[in-house]
């Protein structure tokens, strides 16, 4: 996460990773350069904390939280919610009490049930500093036969944030003006 | 952040955030905020607000943060001031419920009255809130006809020159094997469905045959991301 946080401050636009206990996998729109830079120690700065709260996985952690704590039914209407339903209004309420009440009860709990699951800075700190100057950058002309696992996992974390925009820019292919029918559709720009 | 020792470039700059939409001739602007605005008539256009949803689930049993009118309210201020309006009209489902207003904060109250005084206002009536309360300043109307457009709650089946909400229309496309979806503006160039400005309002994808068939020919839909808004032809699109 603080990679892609790294990343995305880089203009590289990374799109998803995964993580297991011995490999990281990062996509992104444009080329990792210069991996040294984005493992510097410096990482730990200012935006982790703000990158923890973007991130999905505490977003995730929030959903369970605030489903333990009765804020949102799995259950309406009768019916079973599906889970892309249930991630969109727990993101919106996580967002608010974000804003409004950074330090409610459920966020505390969030960051805490996240604390222990994927993220333990001190490690962290101390594998930055073991790994300066050790990293070895390889560019395979083919999937190693280590990263294989991984990539069948990919698509598990999202990331949140400017790669979004890139995405729909990206995507945009000035069509817009084929699909307006409007009565004065012969003023419109060619 | 000091000392940061990374060269690359920032993002590129993207488009300013806004888009141009002309519906029956008149131009209007589709903000990042969700609001569309009139600069002919320097109105702000914005529907769904539905003020107080949060607690409307609350006294239902299901527990939401209290802050949603705040927020919709101050976004409404911000994107008001922003646009340079002199004018706002809220098409429809402004509050949650008849009882919404009863509900609201003394902040928000306060800030509502603020905004009704400060600007020419007209509540658009909804299904959600077919009689909009006294005593919150603005005037009240079921639909509006302003030029060559007219302004209502939910579209009609055949309309040209239309501007509504109700729908709360989202897109969704793919991008890279990626499917990014948002909150979006649609429209055929005869009427234009807006997107919804509350807080804690869901979506409509703009293939649901409910919108869709709203624009017998097609429709574009430009969809609104965190830094502009992204125009899409109704084919590109995703369910």
């Amino acid at each position: 996460m603080l990679l892609t946080r790294r990343m995305e401050r880089a203009g590289l636009g990374p799109l998803g990773f995964v993580a297991t206990d011995y490999v990281i996998a990062i996509w992104s729109l444009k080329a990792a350069q210069d991996v040294d830079a984005l493992f510097a120690e410096e990482m730990l700065g200012d935006d982790l904390e703000e990158w923890m709260a973007e991130s999905s996985m505490l977003r995730r952690t929030f959903r369970n939280v605030a489903v333990i704590a009765g804020l949102i039914d799995q259950r309406v209407g009768g019916r079973e919610r599906s889970g892309r339903e249930m991630t969109v209004s727990a993101d919106l309420i996580y967002d608010v009490l974000r804003r409004h009440e950074p330090d409610h009860i459920l966020l505390r709990a969030t960051r805490a049930d996240a604390a222990g699951g994927l993220t333990d800075i001190g490690r962290l700190a101390a594998m930055l500093s073991r790994v300066k100057g050790e990293i070895r950058h390889r560019r395979l002309d083919r999937v190693s036969p280590l990263a294989v696992p991984i990539l069948l996992e990919i698509g598990k974390e999202q990331v949140y944030g400017g790669a979004v925009d890139e995405l729909l820019d990206e995507g945009a292919r000035g069509l817009i003006a084929e699909a307006m029918s409007g009565p004065d559709q012969a003023e419109l720009p060619i | 952040m000091t000392g940061d020792p990374l060269v690359f470039a920032r993002p590129v700059a993207l488009e300013p955030a806004g888009a141009d939409i002309r519906v029956n001739g008149v131009d209007l602007l589709a903000d990042l905020s969700g609001a569309a605005f009139w600069p002919q008539q320097r109105l702000l256009l914005v529907a769904d607000l539905h003020l107080e949803k949060g607690s409307s689930f609350a006294a239902r049993g299901q527990m939401l943060p209290p802050y949603d009118s705040r927020e919709t309210l101050g976004r409404l201020a911000l994107a008001a001031d922003h646009l340079g309006a002199e004018a706002v009209c809220c098409l429809g489902d402004s509050f949650h419920d008849g009882e919404a207003p009863a509900r609201l904060s003394a902040a928000d109250r306060e800030t509502l009255r603020d905004l009704t005084r400060r600007y020419d206002w007209i509540w658009i009536t909804g299904n959600h809130d077919p009689s909009p309360p006294e005593g919150w300043g603005g005037r009240v109307a079921s639909e509006l006809t302003l030029g060559a457009l007219t302004l209502r709650h939910q579209a009609a089946s055949v309309a040209v020159g239309e501007v509504s909400g109700h729908f709360h229309p989202k897109a969704a496309v793919r991008v890279r094997g990626k499917r990014v979806v948002g909150r979006a503006f649609v429209s055929d160039g005869r009427r234009l469905i807006l997107p919804a400005f509350g807080a804690f309002t869901g979506g409509l994808n703009a293939l649901d045959p409910a919108i869709a068939n709203l624009f017998p020919k097609s429709f574009a839909a430009w969809i609104l991301g965190r830094k502009g808004l992204y125009g899409y032809a109704a084919s590109e699109l995703v369910p």
